[in-house]
């Protein structure tokens, strides 16, 4: 009986293996889904560097573990341990390493922090902001500022939860809330960022690097929403759809445009 | 101070003690005990209750996310006959804030600080009963109001509260901004208060009792782990506790008497004002993760403590680094208290603080893995014995590296932009809760099953529940990890709405057939429980052959007082396994007397 | 004890066995119901309203199986029977939580929206391009799926695909066609006095209700054939919001001639004299719904019926069916009606958050 326990606990380093294959095989949903922007490969690389670290450390503890229960937990009869209280000094290894390789985890991914966080590295500062993301109950308004750059004038474009950006621009977005908490959450930019409301000028930016290899089509990503916002929280279901180039962009951005003035019929339904 | 103060040893000091002034009614033996260790069951017992309301609310999350608006079976029916069974979207978010309210609230704390604190503390230091006997009726009597509020919620307008357990304002706030948010959310804040009161009537009866009512020889660090981790788990939540419960009066006087501690200025939630504002979302976050952070650590580290003894026990050996094991207990509550701002990093907090607060989060993983790395070293040259109570406790060394490992991907700020409110934390927490503390509760209640009833749980069926709940929890929880790496979001009732989650139907189908396995297995606990008080193995004081104090009762099942006539004495720390002197099996109770002048350590 | 425990594991293993087996779950069975607030004026006795809904299911089928009643040109409807399957089951998935199962915007959930979700069994949307009396053309219903509602709990579903939309579209119109065929066959029988018969049976009443609402439906179904011919577009170009536009339109808004700042106060901000009692902070107006409902603020920055002048356009020359804003093609001309966009547009942001 001893055997089949031993056999069960060993169970687990393999279970976990077992997942993370079919996760790898399986993609979509089950691992890390494709990653379009820069910010998003550093955030990748780390998680990288993590997932070998406690992988490591992991299958080292449970190797560890298993060979004890094997060598030690064979004996049906009664009897007595080694009669020790520990080792300082090894308590003292186990401490600093683990410790160093810790406050390097947390130094080493400062500068991605900084870059996709702190306000002052935000890109093109001097520039208006490439949109609006307004949350509320449960869709994500986005306003385009325009000709004149500035939002709330007669020129801006409003659309409902499809965001469209240009690849290789940084992509600046100021993110508001109208009544509880959001959170803008793009998993392919790997970013995500809570909307509260009473801080209407939150922001997040990142630069879209890679696309599909046609370029004919804009590159079409989800958006969710990723605090609980009530009960159609799940709705939250945006798009971010990605142009080859600016002037595929300035094209849809004066199509749209057109259809938000239409006075006819004539230009189909607007987006 | 190695001794009881006469003062505090509330009239037991007198040589009747045992049977001198202790109520002999029903309803004051039974009822309304004040002995801690009746006490202690009526917690345990109660706690049966919730676990098995909070895992069917579990069932109910799982089932949609299995089977997405297909009819609820069973209740389905009778609860929304007008959508032919198919649970409203609005309900969705009541089941996982109630599970986790429910499961966090009413099942960890109490079984862990509450049981076994109870039944535990006094016996492993040689003490008559708590300080406090009546504080601590009353932290139990406490729980039922809570209990009663959630229930009632159910049933109120707008149903149960549905702003997840962290309440975040303003939705939890404003009662238009979700139906749970209406009376519901009120309820759900007025049972927490509950909670709050006993824990805190149990957390100054524990401090208390353990620094004055230790008996002759029980020096600090002669004490149990079980203790030890109870002493500073009482310790976190005296301190915590306070800021929570401002937390929550000022949610109430915000959703009741119009004031705007997190409110902002200028809201309209659903099209109506949602009042004057003036406050700040964000101040919520603060004070509940505050309280929220520690509170984790009040949920996991009495687990450890039971786990720590138990190994001992069952591998008939000391602990490996006993002084480092409890100054690990102490550094974790410390740090505790400084990195609860890593549950904010994507709220619009300063991202500096963010940064800051990654430091003091990984420096926590430090203790956790000192203990893990100990716990290993007890292992090592030991002499395993393969009980029930042994294999949950193995199980929860080997579930809490995953939980503690898992827990770096979001400690880092960076990472966590990803997968914060993903299933990767759900996958965390419940391989820190289930697979840590809930597997630590199991331990102990199969460890300390004969000194509460005089007999023993069927080892057999012991180990038949451990195989199949340490299978499916596996199954159910760990796919969730990879799940989170997909960037699953938490708390959707329909996340196959998205493409990128669509193709995850069939892994949450698998998950959730392993959840009601899980859940069905835990009747074999309950069964388990329930025929082994009346057909279980008889036993003698101590079945385990364990060496500390508890065990050390003059009868079977220790009666009012505890000790007889005299309280013990001790003389070593508690897992002298193996000391020159000690029996075959290692057996060398605390209270056998020094067998030499040199034996004085400990 | 060891035979005890054996018998033990078996039981365990079967009963774990039949949980796996009995665990397929069901399709949602569901009903269309007759609509509470339009029977609540009928007294025709549980027969009669017995009759009224097999009716219904021979003509539209039972909730499982939508159909319309033979003979109907469906194609020139632009559905089919397929994209109605398919559209309902996308309507139980994600519309039913709110507009419930017949349409009429009593799903769980609606209680607690405000403003409420639309009940289709009027055969009626507030925002269409068509004129008053006129269903709306399908298009209508595809843009308000595609934009939403704004600021309001009816999402934007501009996420879903052209096809989803479209099956969508068929069953949230053929809910509508039902729903009014519905009303209005209790009307005429009401009225007819058909259902206090005494020397029909229950076979032969059947047969009448059944051309009864047959007729209706046809009625019905022609309106909607000739949506498309009733699209209101403006007969002049939009001016440009130059001053002058802007300050004919505001005198019109403030003018005794539209009484538009009755309702929509001085300001735009939606509390006029005319609908809002400042003292109590309600408002007195209903829809056709029943509900109470208050005019647009015109400052927020948003509109609930669409962003384009066209929108604005239409909602001014026909007014909002079923409610109370009025249609004023026949007091203004279009002319004047675009210098009173024009204004609209110019206090648009004045309050916007």
């Amino acid at each position: 009986m001893n055997k089949f326990w031993i056999a069960l606990f060993a169970t687990v380093p393999i279970m976990a293996i077992a997942f993370f294959l079919i996760g790898m095989s399986k993609g979509n949903g089950l691992w890390l889904p494709v990653n379009i922007t820069s910010i998003g490969e550093e955030i990748d690389h780390l998680f990288w560097v993590i997932l070998a670290l406690t992988g490591v450390t992991f299958f080292g503890v449970e190797a560890v573990f298993i060979w004890f229960l094997i060598k030690y937990g064979g004996d049906k009869n009664p009897g007595k341990g080694i009669y020790s209280h520990g080792n300082p000094k090894l308590e003292t290894i186990w401490t600093i390493i683990p410790a160093g390789i810790l406050v390097f985890l947390a130094l080493y991914q400062y500068d991605t922090w900084k870059d996709a966080k702190f306000k002052v590295n935000a890109p093109s500062q001097d520039q208006p902001v490439h949109a609006r993301v307004t949350g509320g109950q449960f869709e994500w308004r986005l306003t385009y500022p325009g000709a004149d750059g500035q939002l709330d004038t007669a020129d801006d474009l409003e659309q409902v939860n499809v965001l469209h950006v240009v690849k290789n621009e940084p992509t600046r977005l100021q993110l508001r809330s109208r009544d509880v908490l959001h959170s803008f959450f793009i998993p392919a930019a790997r970013l995500k960022q809570d909307l509260v409301p009473g801080m209407p000028n939150q922001q997040m930016w990142f630069t879209v690097i890679h696309t599909d290899d046609d370029p004919s089509q804009a590159d079409v990503h989800e958006i969710a929403c990723a605090e609980l916002c009530g009960w159609g929280h799940y709705k939250m279901r945006g798009f971010l759809k990605v142009h080859e180039t600016r002037e595929q962009f300035e094209a849809w951005f004066q199509d749209a445009l057109a259809k938000q003035n239409a006075t006819t019929e004539d230009l189909g339904l607007p987006e | 101070m190695t001794t009881a103060s006469p003062a505090l040893d509330h009239g037991h000091a007198s040589p009747h003690a045992d049977d001198h002034g202790h109520p002999r009614t029903f309803i004051g033996k039974y009822i309304f005990s004040r002995d801690h260790k009746v006490i202690g069951i009526q917690f345990l017992i109660t706690v049966f209750f919730t676990l098995a309301l909070g895992g069917l609310l579990a069932l109910g999350v799982r089932w949609q996310l299995a089977y997405p608006w297909k009819p609820f079976p069973i209740l389905g029916e009778l609860l929304w006959p007008e959508s032919g069974g198919v649970m409203p979207a609005e309900f969705y978010p009541m089941l996982t804030t109630m599970h986790a309210s429910v499961m966090i609230f009413l099942v960890v704390i109490p079984a862990l600080t509450g049981a076994f604190g109870n039944f535990v503390i006094p016996l492993q230091i040689g003490a008559r009963d708590m300080a406090f006997p009546t504080m601590n009726m009353l932290s139990y009597w406490f729980m039922w109001p809570a209990l009663a509020f959630f229930g009632m919620s159910f049933f109120v307008e707008g149903g149960a509260a549905a702003s997840g357990w962290t309440s975040y304002a303003p939705l939890s706030t404003v009662s238009q901004a979700a139906p749970g948010s209406m009376a519901g959310q009120t309820y759900w804040l007025y049972g927490l208060l509950c909670v709050g009161i006993s824990s805190l009537l149990g957390s100054i009866n524990y401090i208390t009792t353990i620094v004055k009512l230790r008996t002759k020889g029980m020096k600090f660090f002669r004490m149990p782990m079980t203790t030890w981790s109870l002493f500073i788990t009482a310790i976190l939540q005296a301190f915590a506790l306070p800021v929570l419960t401002a937390a929550l009066i000022f949610q109430v006087l915000d959703r009741e008497m119009g004031t705007a501690f997190f409110l902002p200025t200028d809201l309209s939630i659903n099209n109506e004002s949602a009042g004057i504002g003036g406050g700040h979302p964000l101040l919520w976050q603060h004070m509940f993760w505050f309280y929220s952070h520690p509170a984790v650590y009040i949920m996991i580290l009495p687990a450890m403590g039971v786990v720590s003894d138990i190994l001992c026990t069952f591998a008939r050996k000391p602990l490996f680094g006993y002084k480092p094991m409890v100054l690990a207990i102490c550094g974790i509550a410390g740090l505790g208290f400084i990195v609860w701002g890593h549950h904010m990093f994507q709220s619009g907090m300063n991202p500096a603080l963010g940064m800051t607060f990654m430091t003091s989060t990984m420096l926590i993983a430090l203790p956790s893995a000192v203990k893990t790395f100990n716990w290993l070293g007890t292992l090592w040259g030991s002499k395993i014995q393969w009980t029930t109570p042994m294999l949950n406790a193995l199980s929860f060394v080997s579930m809490f590296v995953i939980g503690g490992l898992s827990g770096l991907f979001m400690a880092a700020t960076t990472v966590d932009i990803f997968i914060h409110d993903t299933y990767f934390i759900v996958a965390h927490i419940h391989y820190v809760l289930f697979g840590g503390s809930l597997f630590g509760f199991f331990g102990g209640l199969y460890y300390w099953f004969p000194k509460m009833f005089g007999r023993q749980m069927s080892e057999f069926w012991g180990k038949v529940h451990f195989l199949g709940s340490f299978i499916f929890f596996n199954l159910v929880f760990f796919p969730m990890h990879i799940l989170g790496m997909g960037g699953f979001p938490r708390r959707y009732a329909d996340p196959y709405w998205f493409d990128t989650w669509k193709e995850t139907l069939g892994m949450n189908r698998m998950m959730t057939v392993c959840a009601i396995f899980l859940g069905l297995w835990q009747i074999i606990l309950v069964l388990n429980f329930v025929l082994s008080l009346f057909m279980g193995r008889k036993t003698d004081g101590n079945p385990w052959r364990s060496n500390s104090l508890e065990w050390m009762t003059p009868k079977v099942t220790p009666g009012h007082g505890n000790w007889g006539e005299k309280t013990p004495e001790v003389f070593r720390g508690p897992f002298e396994y193996g000391a020159p002197g000690c029996e075959d099996d290692g057996y060398l109770p605390q209270t056998a007397p020094p067998v030499s002048a040199s034996e004085s350590h400990g | 004890m060891k035979l005890f425990d054996g018998a033990g594991l078996t039981a365990t293993i079967a009963l774990t066995a039949t949980a796996v087996v009995s665990m397929t779950p069901e399709d949602v069975e569901l009903q269309y119901t007759l609509d509470p607030d339009t029977m609540a004026e009928y007294d025709f006795g549980e027969e009669g309203f017995a009759l009224l809904s097999e009716g219904l299911e021979q003509l539209f089928g039972p909730h499982g199986s939508p159909q319309l009643p033979e003979g109907t040109d469906l194609e020139s409807l632009g559905l089919s029977v397929e994209s109605l399957q398919r559209g309902r089951i996308s309507f139980v998935e994600k519309c039913l939580h709110c507009h419930g199962t017949t349409g009429g915007g009593d799903g769980p959930t609606a209680i607690f929206l405000n403003p409420l979700p639309r009940n289709f069994r009027h055969g009626t949307i507030k925002f269409t391009s068509t004129v008053r009396s006129s269903p709306p053309t399908r298009n209508d219903i595809e843009l308000t799926l595609r934009r939403g509602v704004a600021y309001t709990a009816m999402p934007s579903f501009a996420t879903l695909t052209d096809q989803e939309l479209d099956d969508l579209v068929d069953y949230v119109q053929f809910l509508m066609m039902r729903g009014e065929t519905e009303r209005v066959t209790a009307f005429v029988l009401d009225d007819e006095g058909l259902l206090e018969d005494e020397e029909l049976d229950r076979e032969e009443m059947m047969e009448e209700v059944l051309s009864f609402m047959q007729d209706e439906f046809d009625l019905v179904a022609s309106k909607w054939l000739e949506a498309e011919d009733n699209i209101v577009l403006p007969s002049v170009e939009r001016p440009e919001p130059t001053a002058e536009s802007i300050a004919r339109g505001k005198e019109l808004f403030l003018s005794a001639r539209t009484e538009c700042s009755a309702c929509h106060g001085n300001e735009g901000q939606g509390k006029g004299p005319n609908v809002y009692d400042a003292e109590k902070d309600e408002f007195y107006t209903k829809d056709n719904w029943g509900n109470v409902v208050a005019p647009a603020d015109l400052t927020k920055g948003f509109y609930r019926g669409g962003e384009r002048p066209l929108d604005l356009f239409r909602r001014i020359h026909q007014g909002i069916k079923g409610t109370p804003m009025p249609q004023f093609s026949g007091n203004l001309t279009d002319e004047q009606i675009w210098d009173l966009v024009n204004f609209l547009y110019s206090i648009r942001f004045n309050n916007a958050q």
